[in-house]
């Protein structure tokens, strides 16, 4: 059995059983409830899903992620101290946008191991950054004033000198 | 777009920050401070997160701004639960009554005085220490190093629940209620302490955890290591996994088979020597109950295996080991014994070698029968003249002495041999020259290497520089080695030139910097080379 994903442009993906499971909404739409009693009732091979939040570029590139864990389990839950597989680190790259992209699909679409994988993305490419860096990276304005930011690091203090990472 | 991200999300971003620091400023900080001062959301919803580990240091010069931040939390309880890992160093707050009246046989009545009237000051100290960890509800681990607590820790032990991992060191304290500790501590270390009986017992009570998964002994500060050993051998664990002991002496091989046999399920055993021990012979009469004990009854699941090589050659044989550290790879005297002996332990584990370490080999390296040594199915093979200090990042950066450059020659032809080698690490220092600095020279070396072994894809032949190798060929038609370097490390080693000496001795004379700079703007290392230059720029 194969799925057609639909997405926001209207391209059309065609995509196998294994690969659409990994998708949790699609997952729930093309099986139901009945899907998690063990049941696969979806038999109509031209099933179409529009994917309405999801562009065609970024569907595209979670496919592929769909396709290389189609046979494997993916991490869904870590730490900052859990090294993710080379693949992985990759595929997800370091473009802070395309990140964003994908992590706001992955939530959308619920793939629980991709919006992981996103979450590590960003928070590699933020590592290294001064505040004003991360502002800019981000898109956010940067409502401290200097005088504050020195404040707020003076009554920190231990930031500097007590804070050890988890 | 960002500020857009529901705050679950960026607290799931958050929890998955790099963890360690970065240099700043001529300092070291988190990223978590530069996100928090970014804008208010963020400091809002970083603000746990700053707390989650913190250090309280009691030495004189920072004691007042670790009490500040212990009043903080004793006045926060929201900030203290959200404290999971706690280390005290240095919270020896002196005499207490016990010392004091012990002193008082010695002292004169003066110097008596003036310390109880300092021993107030500390007291107090004491109890804003103490009410700020009793607010931690939700504490899950606690390092305590050179802190003398009495009665206070005993109520630290005894009322937190959620405390799973505890370590100790140069502490001498005792409690007698630490029946909620023994319900779920999972990992224990135990460095050192007095040969107070109720410390002793303590100690046991706490190890005997029916949780208790990671049990580590240092025996190197102070001497209840030496009865502690004994009396933890005796001991059962019904969960233990791994066992480390620090500052074994041959004396201790019994004990180490007692509690080696009496466990089934541990997978790791760790034993390493003491400082400056050289050849290690245990102590074990092979007629003696425990020797019988370990022909008899072996753990079915020991997977790794760090020690000297008399005791591979017990521990090993029979158990299913795949990686494999041996400590005390110099016997120079005896290198032909020593290469039967490691080649004995390896050849009778159950399952074949995959990741061998020989540290200390600089003598063994120039004999000719480091091959006779190398399992055929080791697929990581990690040599080093000394005793290695490895980075967080992974990449070593330990220091040694200068070595021939024909041992190490030698070595590689012998390691290509090796049909499943994937990963080859080599600390050697040939010389100043051939380190970092000449990594054409380098490049060559992994070239040979991948000729004569296609498997392998990893090498390292110097500190801060890992080879990969890369998918296609490079310009000239060759296998593409990529060099990876190690930037916080080189961050550190060229960021106080001239002010202060690196840590890492041995190598503030080469300008790792321009080392690389240079290298890569000649190999033609376009976009990577603007990105290392961003990256050096923007540190």
């Amino acid at each position: 059995m194969s799925i057609t994903l639909i997405s926001k442009e209207g391209a059309q993906f065609l995509v196998s059983k294994p690969v659409a499971d990994r998708i949790g909404v699609v997952r729930d739409c093309a099986y139901g409830a009945d899907f998690w009693l063990g049941y696969a009732v979806a038999t109509d091979d031209s099933m179409g899903i529009t994917l309405a939040n999801v562009t065609s570029s970024i569907l595209s590139k979670i496919l592929v992620w769909c396709e290389h864990y189609k046979d494997m389990e993916p991490l869904v839950d870590g730490d900052s101290n859990m090294e993710f597989p080379e693949w992985d680190m990759a595929y997800i790259g370091h473009d802070m946008n395309q990140i964003l992209f994908v992590l706001e699909a992955a939530d959308y679409l619920h793939i629980p191991g991709l919006l992981l994988l996103a979450c590590k993305g960003i928070a590699d490419v933020l590592d290294g950054r001064n505040p004003r860096g991360i502002c800019d990276l981000l898109g956010i304005v940067m409502d401290f004033s200097h005088r504050q930011e020195v404040d707020m690091d003076k009554e920190n203090g231990y930031w500097r000198w007590f804070l050890h990472p988890t | 777009m960002s500020a857009q991200l529901p705050d679950e999300l960026l607290l799931q971003i958050f929890e998955l920050l790099p963890p360690h620091h970065m240099p700043y400023k001529g300092g070291y900080e988190h990223v978590y401070r530069n996100l928090a001062l970014s804008c208010r959301r963020f400091y809002n919803l970083l603000r746990p997160f700053a707390w989650r580990t913190i250090t309280l240091y009691g030495m004189k010069t920072l004691r007042q701004q670790a009490l500040a931040i212990c009043r903080r939390l004793k006045n926060d309880p929201g900030l203290a639960s959200a404290v999971r890992s706690l280390t005290l160093i240095s919270w020896d707050l002196g005499p207490d009554a016990i010392y004091l009246a012990r002193a008082g046989q010695l002292m004169p009545a003066a110097y008596l005085q003036q310390e109880a009237a300092a021993d107030v000051s500390r007291e107090s100290s004491r109890i804003v220490v103490y009410d700020a960890v009793a607010a931690m509800c939700k504490l899950q681990a606690l390092h305590a190093e050179r802190c003398a607590f009495i009665s206070p820790f005993e109520r630290i032990l005894g009322d937190n629940t959620a405390l799973t991992e505890l370590s100790f060191s140069g502490c001498s304290f005792h409690t007698n209620s630490n029946d909620h500790i023994k319900s779920k501590l999972t990992k224990l270390s135990i460095n050192g302490g007095s040969e107070d009986q109720s410390y002793i017992s303590l100690c046991l009570e706490l190890a005997e955890s029916p949780l208790l998964r990671h049990l580590e002994l240092v025996k190197t500060f102070g001497s209840a290591g030496s009865i502690l050993l004994p009396g933890l051998s005796k001991l059962r664990f019904p969960a233990l996994e791994s066992f480390t002991l620090n500052g074994l002496t041959p004396v201790d091989a019994p004990h180490i088979c007692t509690l080696f046999t009496a466990h089934p399920y541990i997978k790791s055993l760790a034993l390493f020597m003491d400082k400056g021990e050289s050849a290690f012979i245990p102590s074990l009469n092979p007629s003696s109950q425990p020797w019988r004990q370990l022909e008899t009854a072996r753990p079915t699941q020991l997977a790794q295996f760090t020690g000297p090589c008399g005791l591979a050659q017990l521990f090993i044989p029979g158990c299913p080991v795949e990686e494999v550290t041996i400590l005390d790879a110099f016997q120079a005297f005896d290198a032909r014994g020593l290469a039967e002996r490691v080649r004995n332990a390896l050849m009778r584990s159950t399952r074949p070698v995959k990741k061998l370490t020989l540290l200390n080999a600089i003598r063994l390296l120039s004999v000719p029968h480091v091959t006779e040594i190398l399992p055929p199915a080791v697929e990581e093979l990690h040599v080093a003249a000394g005793p290695t200090a490895s980075m967080k990042s992974g990449l070593s950066t330990s220091t040694t002495a200068p070595y021939e450059q024909d041992a190490a020659s030698k070595l590689v032809k012998d390691a290509s041999s090796l049909p499943q080698l994937r990963t080859f690490i080599l600390e050697i220092n040939w010389s100043e020259s051939e380190q970092i600095g000449n990594l054409r020279h380098q490049r060559e070396r992994a070239l040979y290497m991948s000729h004569a072994c296609s498997s392998v894809d990893t090498i390292q032949f110097a500190p801060l520089v890992r080879w990969k190798r890369a998918a296609g060929v490079d310009r000239d038609g060759l296998p593409d080695w990529r060099p990876e370097f190690n930037k916080d490390a080189v961050i550190k080693l060229t960021q106080y030139s001239g002010r202060r000496k690196p840590q890492l001795l041995g190598y503030d004379t080469v300008d790792w910097k321009g080392c690389i700079e240079g290298y890569m703007r000649a190999e033609g290392y376009g976009i990577e080379f603007e990105e290392w230059r961003r990256d050096m720029a923007e540190s």
